[in-house]
């Protein structure tokens, strides 16, 4: 899952980036408005944090024109806890609200709160087969026994597994999974695939020549 | 005194209608009645004149009451008839008044009977047409009754108030007149008046019933009017009542309101607007210091808990309390300049040492040498010696804030310079920078707490949005005053002028640094 952090407030974003790389998640960031707004249109994120006080370009303008190109899921983390502010804030498209100074575990359960439901995701347990993924936990099992996964083979199957059905070609995925900074291969997601399929099995993961990947519901 | 404005002016309202319906009442009134009794004493003056001229042929002794002188030597002549005054000389067959009045010798022996003379003393016209209203009485000069008709019976002798001239006067509901015949006669002549009295009376009854009403119509307009007058300012009071410190956005209507007392309105609403944009002001700044502490408390907050999240090493432990370090610094600086905004808010007085603000100055720059090195700008100064009163750590605030600025607002080998004049009585400090200048619009609110011009530059560099705020109430707490001028592209000048110390307080403040 990739994630765009719009903060300008630097130790901050650094916390937030770190936090959310823990996580497994790959972590852009931006400084500022005009920054933000750029990579937020740009790139397919998962979901975007964003603070409302931002130099060159405010949040809420910011958000409102990123309403215009996309529906990328946006978290607002803003020092603002004026209700009026909230309701202009999820009036204008944000998705969520949470005030600073924040829980971060809490921010962390609303990040994949917010990816599971902008993947038509209601639960956190979901199961394909025999094989089941804990999206809160990052733990998966199958037939009952828990399967290590490292953390690139679990982003590749939570993502094919969030949208079960389509088909999601190399680019997406690699869109998803690595952040600007990685220079992976982008052959190196074959390799994650091959691994996870000698793990949960040969059909879980089905390959459509010349497209990508698929996992059926 | 009636508290009520409204009933005194209603009261006033009766007062001057009062007066103005009464007096014209009063004078018609008066018009009226004398007309009608010139018409009344008209009719009389014609009775009198006409019983006058009767009177005139009279014989003298007849008129004072004598009996008749012995008849004269007859003359030839025309007996007179009945028109005329008989026994006149030939020479004078007119009638009128004329010397025959005055000496008998004149009258002939074939004078006019007495009982024809007394025939003809009486009121001209038909005897029907004055019966009953005109009355009269005529006295010889003795006081005995010559002649009277329908006199009232208690009728004494008449006389006139002024010899010679003609009395009027009532008696009873009767009008007379009462006048001097020739001879010293007495002429009464009188008539009732009742009707005209009457009618009089009539006439003052429906004059002050008009009054009356005229009175009633007029202040139960003036209370409508005035109550119409006071209704805005009850309304007025309401909006005023209504507006709190919850609701400051209400105003007064001032398009229903009367043009006099629109101008109270409209001082009303510039004070709430005034209320209104401090509240704003104290809220805005509420909001933003609560902003500014929670960005770095949320660093601290978020470091503490990513790094408790799982085991790390120990260089992670030292970078993450590291952060929280700095995160904490910030939070102190912030708090400090948001203490002594509350210090000079709440009107501490600073101390009134003397300073010598150059030494001052020049420690202040060379703090700020560190941050100019970095910026890669040349930092100079030239200070003349100026001592002024007041408190040193202030005074270098706001110096290290001015140069701060103009050290973080500035370009890549651009300079900053810092000047000390003593101008005048006062201390002029510049602070002259190479930036990108300040737009207009922004100098206004430039020494606002949490304004910031460019909010891309205050993060990434720390600045709390305060620093000119404390300058200004530093400076402003000095007896001084805080300005800019800035060319966009050129850069910006800013210039302090703080009152200098006289030449006796120099002195003292040597005499103390001495002890």
């Amino acid at each position: 899952m990739r994630v765009l952090v719009i903060e300008d407030e630097p130790e901050l974003r650094r916390v937030l980036t770190q936090a959310l790389r823990e996580d497994g998640y790959a972590v852009d960031e931006a400084a500022d408005g005009p920054d933000g707004l750029f990579k937020a249109i740009a790139w397919a994120y998962d979901i975007v944090l964003l603070d409302l006080m931002l130099p060159g370009l405010d949040g809420l303008e910011l958000l409102k024109r990123l309403r215009r190109e996309k529906l990328t899921p946006v978290l607002v983390l803003t020092a603002r806890d004026a209700v009026p502010d909230r309701i202009r804030g999820l009036d204008i498209g944000a998705d969520d609200y949470v005030v600073k100074p924040f829980n971060l575990a809490e921010v962390l359960a609303r990040v994949r709160a917010l990816i599971r439901r902008a993947a038509g995701q209601g639960d956190s347990q979901i199961a394909v087969g025999d094989v089941e993924i804990d999206t809160a936990r990052r733990a998966v099992s199958r037939a009952g026994e828990h399967v290590a996964l490292t953390a690139r083979e679990y982003a590749i199957l939570e993502l094919l597994v969030l949208h079960r059905g389509k088909v999601l070609t190399k680019t997406e995925i690699y869109d998803h999974i690595f952040d600007e900074t990685d220079d992976t291969l982008s052959n190196l997601i074959e390799v994650h695939v091959s691994n996870l399929r000698k793990k949960l099995g040969r059909d879980l993961i089905e390959t459509r020549r010349g497209l990508g990947y698929v996992i059926h519901d | 005194m009636i508290r009520s404005i409204r009933v005194r002016l209603l009261l006033w309202y009766a007062v001057v209608l009062t007066g103005v319906v009464g007096g014209f009442a009063g004078l018609l009134y008066s018009e009226v009645r004398a007309a009608r009794l010139a018409e009344v004493d008209a009719q009389l003056d014609a009775a009198a004149a006409s019983l006058e001229s009767a009177l005139r042929l009279f014989p003298p002794f007849e008129l004072a009451g004598e009996s008749p002188p012995p008849p004269p030597p007859k003359k030839s002549g025309p007996p007179p008839k009945k028109k005329g005054p008989p026994g006149w000389p030939p020479d004078r067959p007119e009638f009128g008044p004329g010397p025959g009045f005055d000496g008998g010798p004149e009258f002939g022996p074939k004078r006019p009977s007495r009982e024809h003379l007394m025939a003809s003393l009486d009121l001209p016209g038909p005897p029907e047409n004055r019966s009953g209203v005109l009355y009269y009485g005529v006295w010889r000069s003795d006081g005995g009754v010559l002649k009277a008709n329908g006199l009232p019976p208690d009728t004494l002798t008449p006389t006139t108030a002024v010899p010679g001239q003609p009395t009027r006067s009532f008696r009873g509901t009767n009008r007379e007149l009462v006048i001097t015949g020739p001879g010293g006669t007495a002429i009464l002549v009188g008539r009732p008046a009742e009707a005209v009295t009457n009618d009089l009376t009539a006439f003052a009854w429906r004059l002050a019933g008009t009054g009356a009403a005229v009175l009633a119509v007029g202040l139960a307009g003036g209370w409508l009017v005035s109550r119409r007058i006071f209704r805005p300012i009850a309304t007025i009071t309401d909006t005023a009542s209504r507006i709190s410190a919850d609701n400051l956005s209400a105003r007064i209507d001032t398009i229903t309101v009367d043009r006099e007392l629109a101008g109270l309105a409209d001082v009303l609403n510039a004070t709430f607007r005034r209320l209104e944009a401090a509240f704003d002001r104290q809220t805005r700044f509420t909001a933003d210091a609560s902003h500014e502490l929670r960005t770095p408390l949320a660093v601290i907050r978020s470091q503490a808990e990513l790094t408790l999240s799982r085991p790390r090493t120990s260089e992670e432990y030292q970078e993450a309390i590291h952060a929280c370090l700095r995160a904490a610094i910030r939070m102190t600086d912030l708090i400090e300049g948001l203490l002594t905004l509350a210090r000079a808010d709440a009107g501490e007085s600073a101390l009134r040492e003397p300073v010598e603000l150059h030494r001052v100055t020049g420690e202040s720059v060379e703090l700020c040498r560190g941050l100019a090195e970095q910026a890669r700008l040349r930092l100079t100064s030239d200070l003349e010696p100026v001592t002024v009163p007041g408190d040193a750590n202030g005074l270098g605030r706001v110096v290290r804030n001015l140069v701060a600025n103009a050290i973080q607002y500035n370009r890549p080998d651009g300079f900053v310079h810092v000047t000390l004049r003593h101008e005048g009585g006062d201390a002029v400090l510049t602070v002259r920078d190479t930036g990108a200048g300040i737009p207009e619009e922004h100098h206004a609110h430039l020494f606002e707490r949490f304004y910031r011009v460019d909010k891309a530059r205050s993060r990434a560099t720390g600045g709390s949005g305060l620093g000119l705020a404390i300058a200004k109430v530093i400076v402003e707490a000095h007896g001084g005053t805080i300005g800019l001028e800035s060319k966009p592209g050129q850069g910006t000048v800013f210039h302090v002028r703080v009152p200098a110390a006289t030449a006796r307080s120099n002195t003292s403040g040597r005499d103390q640094g001495a002890k």
